[in-house]
């Protein structure tokens, strides 16, 4: 089930990384780093720039990213962690 | 803080003819500063770039604004510890830059992420400007790098 959070999160990830695959094309549940998606950690800094930009949230510092950055559910759930009345 | 050649040799690896940067003007470490650069007639790429027609290379422009970022980072980078430039986003060049003229550098650090930092870097001649864009600069050590 998707809401309003979730597709801007997915926005944000497709747009930020430049994946080739539309947004709801992206399983919420696959590794971002280490896995298919070839990820670095350069889009590690722009997923953290998105974050930022996009919903306002900072990670501070790299054990913050290794917990939030790991799936696009995890970037999500961190975001609504931070910003619970964010939709 | 404002630096001149030799303390911009102390914090930098790059020898000329590589280095970029006369002086540093207004610099907060970790959070913005200015580099200037009088680009002599005499510089070793005029020659060939263009022959009858110099202009200081884009990519020597953007070195100029990597360096003046690597500044503003703040320590020093040498030996074993040692930054580079990891990405480059959005670099627009909207003026050539002559023989003669003196470019102002003007470096902001924005976010950072593990060893990575974003620098939004806006270059002008005379209060025009005359390229601008984001550098992302690296620090690592090079026993890390000799390994890849």
């Amino acid at each position: 089930m998707s809401d309003e959070l979730e597709n801007r999160v997915r926005e944000m990830i497709t747009k930020r990384l430049r994946l080739k695959m539309p947004p709801d094309k992206l399983n919420m549940d696959q590794e971002l780093f280490g896995g298919d998606l070839g990820l670095d950690s350069i889009d590690a800094l722009e997923l953290v720039v998105g974050m930022e930009k996009e919903f306002g949230v900072a990670v501070p510092d790299q054990q913050t990213g290794q917990r939030a950055l790991r799936t696009p559910r995890t970037v999500m759930e961190y975001i609504r962690e931070k910003k619970p009345d964010l939709k | 803080m404002d630096l001149d050649g030799n303390e911009i040799l102390n914090r930098l690896p790059h020898r000329p003819p590589f280095v970029f940067l006369d002086a540093v003007e207004g610099l907060e470490e970790g959070v913005r500063g200015v580099g200037v650069k009088t680009f002599k007639q005499t510089e070793f790429f005029f020659a060939g770039h263009f022959p009858g027609l110099p202009i200081v290379p884009a990519v020597i422009l953007t070195e100029s604004m990597a360096q003046a970022a690597g500044i503003v980072m703040g320590g020093t980078s040498g030996g074993t510890k040692m930054r580079y430039v990891a990405q480059i986003r959005e670099m627009r060049f909207s003026r050539p830059v002559l023989p003669g003229q003196t470019v102002r550098v003007h470096v902001e650090a924005a976010q950072s992420f593990g060893q990575l930092r974003i620098f939004r870097t806006r270059a002008e001649v005379g209060g025009v400007d005359v390229a601008q864009g984001e550098i992302t600069l690296a620090e690592i050590t090079t026993e890390v790098w000799q390994t890849k």
